[in-house]
């Protein structure tokens, strides 16, 4: 009584990123109007693996460009596959990989907040569109790309918890490293 | 009584209920099918579930499906796969996603389930006979901005095959509870419930507990309560029914689906009790239950008509019973689900 998955494309990260936004704006063109007015004309640099693609959006269309070292950018994400699956998967927490250094983002607060902001609006979105649960769905099938590692046995709570009087050794060495330690 | 003839007439007629065309409340349609595992042999608990969100006709309507193992000194394996109700296979009493599947049979009462997550560490091809009767709740009970309905099964007996972190299970002392509920609601509503099924290894009694509440809580129906002992059945409800939570337990360990668990970073930490006891006395009869929760895991539930969330907060653990039913006394252990939902 399985239901049996149709063929699954091999996609480039770049792809990936304007499907998102394409099957969004097709059941949910008021959350893309969101993100174009979160970002305004700010361009960002996403990196998965080895791949990175600088995007932006420009006449309210999103534009891909190609990465170069000294291309100017307002943010940067960068990531690897496992880490997106981990956290599709919720085996890691979105502090937990912030952390340990498996997602680093970097930018002024402004503008790190403003890529947060339009993540929210994408995965909110993502509840009403199943196009983007099927996109999900690809990228973890994508047979170009690594299957999922398995998952280290995790018998205890997530290790990280933030609370005042509970600062752990993680978020101490996060606060080290933007020279942010009293 | 054998197996075969336990099942009641409703246990024939359950299936899944669609809403009519024109239905104006086809939007807050809701309808899942739910299959509880308990292997006794190793304290593993699995949690299966199949379900639909939305009006059928809708392109925002979904199906999910859920299959969780604890498995002791492991913890939580297994997954959640959503996708539209166009690509779900849908059938009178069954759902089927990808990777997990539920139907009932109503030739025989009989709940099939299909897991196949290898990548989660999970497999699974079972079928759960009933080894009681079924209770059917056809009432509607008010439930946020509308009603939900209940059938459950509290006892079967299960067969089949499950391989849950590189190791099989034992089917043959295992035990299950299914229920299927059904209504129009959304998530978002200002609702909750709290629900828990305690399993002894047969020939030991279920019991189960359910009330409706309020989101936080603090506005609840009252308790019902019923004892399944195979030949014998109470039932508690109202002010026969205290229910005492003590402890708090860390965080869950696994919180699905991850993309939602990320936009909703503050609740990762829910107030869940660690210790619950369950006491049913209606001046005849006497339950005393008394839970310990090992594990935790978050599923949360976004409706996909409009923007609201919900987040059912699964513990699993052991527990043990004294009970006193038509003045013989008997005492009672096994494994348990109890669910917090807000």
């Amino acid at each position: 009584m399985w239901i049996e998955p149709p063929p699954i494309p091999c996609r480039t990260l770049g792809q990936y990123i304007t499907l998102l936004i394409e099957r969004l704006q097709a059941q949910d063109p008021e959350g893309v109007a969101r993100i174009r007015a979160l970002v305004g004309r700010r361009g960002a640099r996403v990196s998965l693996d080895d791949e990175s693609v600088i995007v932006r959006f420009a006449r309210a269309r999103l534009v891909l460009e190609r990465n170069g070292p000294r291309r100017v950018v307002d943010g940067e994400g960068t990531t690897d596959r496992q880490t997106v699956l981990a956290l599709l998967d919720g085996y890691a927490e979105v502090v937990d990989v912030l952390l340990d250094g498996r997602l680093a983002v970097r930018g002024d607060v402004e503008n790190i907040a403003r890529m947060f902001q339009s993540i929210e609006v994408l995965i909110d979105g993502a509840t009403r569109v199943p196009g983007l649960q099927q996109l999900a769905r690809d990228f973890r099938l994508d047979p170009c790309r690594d299957r999922a590692l398995p998952h280290p046995s995790r018998d205890c709570p997530p290790r990280s918890r933030v609370s005042p009087s509970d600062v752990n050794e993680g978020e101490m060495a996060l606060l080290a490293r933007l020279d942010l330690v009293p | 009584m054998t197996a075969g003839a336990l099942p009641s007439r409703t246990a024939f007629s359950d299936v899944l209920r669609p809403p009519w065309p024109a239905d104006p409340s086809a939007a807050a349609y809701k309808d899942w099918l739910h299959l509880n595992v308990f292997d006794h042999a190793t304290g593993s608990v699995g949690l299966l579930n199949v379900s639909l969100h939305g009006a059928p006709d809708d392109r925002r309507a979904r199906a999910a499906g859920s299959a969780l193992f604890h498995v002791p000194g492991t913890g939580w394996v297994g997954s959640l796969d959503i996708t539209g109700i166009a690509d779900a296979r849908v059938g009178l009493a069954s759902i089927a996603l990808e990777r997990v599947a539920i139907a009932a049979d109503g030739s025989d009462g009989t709940i099939h389930a299909s897991v196949r997550m290898p990548d989660d560490a999970l497999r699974a091809s079972i079928v759960a006979t009933p080894a009681g009767r079924a209770i059917d709740l056809q009432r509607q009970f008010p439930f946020g901005s509308g009603w939900i309905s209940w059938f459950l099964v509290p006892r079967l007996s299960l067969r089949g095959q499950i391989e849950a972190a590189g190791r099989s299970l034992d089917m043959a002392t295992a035990t299950a509870y299914h229920d299927h509920n059904w209504g129009r609601w959304h998530w978002g509503d200002d609702l909750g419930w709290d629900w828990g099924t305690f399993s002894a290894p047969a020939p030991g009694p279920t019991i189960v507990i359910g009330r409706t509440t309020d989101r936080d809580h603090r506005t609840a129906g009252p308790w019902s309560m019923v004892v399944d002992t195979g030949g014998t059945r109470r039932f508690f409800s109202g002010e026969a029914v205290s229910v005492t939570t003590t402890g708090v337990m860390p965080p869950p360990q696994r919180r699905l689906p991850g993309a939602l668990a990320a936009l909703h970073g503050d609740d990762r930490a829910p107030r869940l009790a660690e210790f619950v006891r369950v006491c049913g006395s209606d001046g005849i009869d006497h339950v005393d239950v008394e839970f310990r929760a090992r594990a935790s895991a978050q599923i949360i539930t976004a409706d996909p008509m409009r923007r609201g969330f919900g987040f059912i907060n699964q513990r699993v653990g052991a527990f043990s019973a004294a009970l006193s039913i038509g003045g013989a006394h008997s005492e009672a252990s096994g494994l348990a689900v109890v669910e917090f939902v807000d």
